[in-house]
């Protein structure tokens, strides 16, 4: 079976958006999710550094605006077009093959967990040419590797610019390490993924 | 561990099929990245260079393949995890349990950190449960089996835990229950007497229908869908009728739980499930 076959198969020729941020990203993310429409095709996973013991707020304030389906993701739920999954605070959240989420109680990486790394490494090696990875603001190095990652395996990634960002330091840190397919400002950034829809 | 794993996948699974191929354990129950963490993880701990070296190791020597073995089940965890649950226990479990049972038989299965002790013995304590409770806690793959009780008695408090012990209990002292001048901070040993260390492997088999409440917190996640089922219809068979299980706030056994049909749901966000039916 080919990998076209096989992506058919799995009803997964679309893309998947995976973004990343820590400090200064809730306000982009919050601008993001509400400039996507409710028939926005692609699955949109958020990984973003979070208070570990506050569980109620987060997804609901970015819910208020969001005109997709959103929800923190559970364990061995299936990745589905056309909804936002957030990273439950305090797991790692993990792409599975078979398009699913698992959850880990690992140590923090980067201090993180969830950590926005272990989240595109794994969507890197599921989706491949198919991730979107985003980083944004973030006052540490997470997510620089992850986004290496997806860019290895060619998929597509867009840094927002750290000279627009809170906290450039997310950002900068993977610059860094290669030459994303896109430094963007937050509104370019959405213009661009909502091309990718059209295009798809 | 600070790094995302460098193990891949396909290197993974051949460590997985050398363990069953020598000493004929399934590896491949784990969900297949939380197993590459902790492999990783001990590849970096114990300086090996290759995954080949790795496969190497396990399979000329039994004794090291029993420590790489006992570490797929180790978890850092801190005191009081997830603090909502802790107060849920408080509000919502613990009152429906003593509304029906005089006395309480807890079960903490597959326990692989001491914290997890530590959290439950002190909220007992701090409760006024502990002379209504009796816990027993079975170590997953023979983890402090033949430990005496000064094994069990050290940790290292970690600021988290510092700060979900406070949270949980307002006004008192962590010096109450650990000697924190100590490195590593020890557990105070009187109260480790309530407890008792079990032999049981909760994958495989089950206990006595005798338990009144069982904390299964995030361990669900580590094993494939197959094994969740499994799992839970093993410890379903070891809780009684009016009995309260309680998983991780993001685990999902809701298609098991439902499929069995005897459970209601207590809290959904919370994963609390009270047994209403006798398991036939």
């Amino acid at each position: 079976m080919s990998r076209t076959e096989f992506l058919k198969s799995k009803n997964i020729l679309n893309k998947a958006i995976f973004i990343g941020g820590s400090a200064g990203s809730f306000k982009v993310v919050n601008k993001i999710l509400t400039d996507l429409p409710a028939n926005y095709p692609f699955p949109v996973v958020i990984c973003m550094h979070r208070l570990r013991n506050i569980r109620s707020g987060f997804v609901s304030t970015l819910a208020i605006n969001c005109q997709l389906k959103i929800k923190e993701a559970i364990d061995k739920e299936k990745i589905s077009p056309s909804t936002v999954f957030i990273a439950p605070a305090n797991y790692h959240l993990m792409i599975n093959h078979g398009f699913h989420f698992s959850l880990s109680i690992e140590p923090p990486i980067n201090h993180s967990r969830p950590s926005i790394d272990i989240m595109m490494e794994t969507a890197a090696e599921v989706y491949r040419e198919k991730a979107v990875g985003i980083l944004l603001s973030g006052a540490n190095t997470d997510g620089a590797k992850g986004m290496e990652k997806i860019n290895e395996n060619e998929g597509i990634t867009i840094v927002q610019d750290p000279k627009k960002s809170d906290i450039p330091t997310m950002p900068e840190s993977c610059l860094r390490l290669f030459e994303p397919t896109k430094v963007a400002d937050v509104d370019s950034i959405i213009k661009f993924i909502l091309e990718l829809s059209h295009k798809n | 561990m600070n790094e995302m794993p460098e193990i891949s996948i396909v290197e993974t699974k051949n460590i997985i099929r050398a363990v069953k191929l020598k000493y004929d354990i399934n590896l491949s129950i784990f969900s297949i990245n939380i197993l590459r963490f902790k492999i990783d993880s001990f590849i970096l701990n114990n300086r090996i260079k290759y995954s080949d070296n790795l496969i190497s190791k396990i399979l000329e020597d039994k004794n090291f393949f029993r420590r790489f073995f006992n570490e797929m089940y180790k978890y850092d965890l801190e005191l009081f995890r997830d603090t909502d649950k802790w107060k849920l226990l408080r509000s919502l479990c613990f009152p429906d349990l003593l509304k029906n049972f005089s006395s309480l038989k807890i079960l903490i299965p597959g326990c692989s950190e001491i914290n997890e002790l530590f959290s439950m013995l002190i909220f007992l304590k701090e409760g006024g449960y502990i002379d209504k409770c009796e816990l027993e806690i079975s170590w997953y793959s023979g983890l402090y089996e033949g430990e005496n009780d000064a094994a069990l008695m050290k940790t290292n408090l970690t600021e988290i835990g510092i700060e979900n012990f406070k949270r949980i209990f307002p006004g008192v002292e962590l010096e109450t229950y650990f000697d924190i001048n100590q490195n590593p901070n020890t557990f105070d040993s009187s109260l480790l007497a309530n407890h008792k260390n079990i032999n049981h492997n909760y994958l495989f088999s089950d206990l006595d229908q005798k338990y009144h409440l069982i904390l299964f917190r995030n361990k669900l996640i580590n094993y494939t869908a197959h094994y969740q089922d499994q799992i839970l219809v093993n410890l379903s068979k070891c809780l009684l009728k009016n009995g309260i299980i309680v998983f991780g706030h993001r685990e999902n056994p809701f298609e098991t739980i439902n499929n069995l049909d005897i459970y209601t749901c207590m809290d959904e966000p919370d994963r609390i499930f009270k047994k209403q039916k006798y398991f036939e």
